[in-house]
């Protein structure tokens, strides 16, 4: 918990300029840009092993496990 | 980082979506798991012989646990993905009258699931405009052009006030603290309170929804950013249909845990956007279990 009002207040929503350097236009060409579909998460990534393991078996198919620091899928 | 080089080639995917199941694990967590996911994946990752200072990369096994490849070098990929991919598939040979195994719940303490009736946005960030540290590794030009990837929780309550046109301290500070950052070569230290100069943002109302503006400076010690923000954002029945928002601006310094950084200023773009259903949706924010996290409503 922060229960701090000095954050509080810094958060809080207030007038923001109107002038702000960042446009609508600018926005459209960025946002696309930076959330295009990947080619990696187009795989059918399981999270679960076990789910994994035994879809293998019911397919008869290996399982490739790819394993990392934190969460392959949603970190770094 | 090195996902891009991996599973950048459209046969490697073709060969993962259909000849295996792929799954993506934590290694921590597995390595530490007192569960059958666990004791499976320690048995598949102590067969591996190399390297030996880490278990992360990847690993082809049967469902009985037998490992058929495992390898975590080069990086980036050098073209051995698909080759490993294509001799293990071509290979594979299931056992004669394997079962399947029953139960596939996971028994972990720790695990957060997505809190009920919350909205999960998906992630991105990109720096540009850099000046980096000359290197001659070829490992270096992926890790400059890299995305950094995380997940943002909004509470069925916060979606309930979006819809309104307001935007909750707690979804604020949420995004801030643990969003806005440069995480595209490790995972983001997460901002301290102290680190929020300023963060203000507004919602006007626009068509079906709202357009999200708003501005960021934050700074702690070396490290800062400082943004603009814009959106849009549409809360409709109750459920949020659109979270499209990004943050542009200045980021200097760089966090514990990152080996390189851009000299200077740099660019730094935030994207947003909500998770599709499946994996990406069930992926957990980077900060979950930060009790801080949700601390505030």
């Amino acid at each position: 918990m922060i229960p701090s009002l000095a954050l509080s207040a810094l958060l809080a929503a207030a007038a923001i300029p109107q002038d702000a350097d960042f446009s609508a236009d600018e926005f459209a060409k960025l946002h696309p840009a930076l959330m295009k579909s990947e080619k990696w998460a187009s795989i059918p990534w399981r999270g679960n092993l076990l789910e994994a393991r035994a879809k293998a078996a019911q397919e008869q198919k290996p399982v490739f496990i790819w394993a990392m620091d934190g969460k392959p899928l949603g970190s770094v | 980082m090195d996902r891009v080089s991996a599973f950048g080639n459209d046969e490697t995917v073709e060969l993962l979506r259909t000849k295996f199941v792929p799954v993506a694990v934590s290694l921590q967590e597995e390595l530490r798991a007192q569960d059958a996911a666990g004791e499976f994946f320690r048995k598949v990752a102590d067969q591996r012989p190399d390297p030996k200072h880490t278990k992360q990369g990847y690993y082809i096994a049967t469902p009985e646990g037998k490992l058929l490849k495992g390898w975590m070098y080069p990086r980036p990929d050098d073209g051995t993905m698909k080759r490993f991919l294509k001799e293990a598939a071509a290979s594979y040979r299931a056992p004669e009258g394997a079962e399947s195994p029953g139960d596939t719940r996971l028994e972990r303490s720790v695990e957060r699931v997505v809190p009920a009736g919350a909205a999960v946005v998906e992630v991105r960030s990109k720096v540009s405009d850099a000046v980096w540290p000359a290197s001659a590794a070829e490992r270096f030009d992926v890790v400059k052009a890299s995305v950094g990837h995380d997940r943002l929780w909004v509470l069925k309550e916060e979606v309930e006030a979006l819809g309104q046109g307001r935007v909750p301290d707690g979804l604020l500070e949420r995004l801030v603290r643990f969003n806005l950052g440069d995480n595209t070569r490790c995972i983001l230290e997460k901002w301290a309170p102290q680190a929020v100069r300023q963060a203000r943002v507004e919602l006007k109302p626009s068509g079906p929804g709202f357009i999200l503006k708003g501005t960021v400076l934050l700074e702690h010690g070396h490290r800062g950013y400082e943004a603009k923000l814009h959106g849009l954002v549409e809360v409709r029945d109750g459920a949020l249909k659109k979270f499209d928002v990004a943050a542009r601006g200045k980021a200097w310094g760089r966090h514990s845990g990152v080996p390189f950084a851009p000299f200077g200023k740099f660019t730094l773009a935030v994207g947003f956007a909500l998770a599709q259903p499946g994996a990406s949706f069930e992926t957990l924010p980077v900060h979950n279990w930060a009790e801080d996290y949700l601390g505030r409503k």
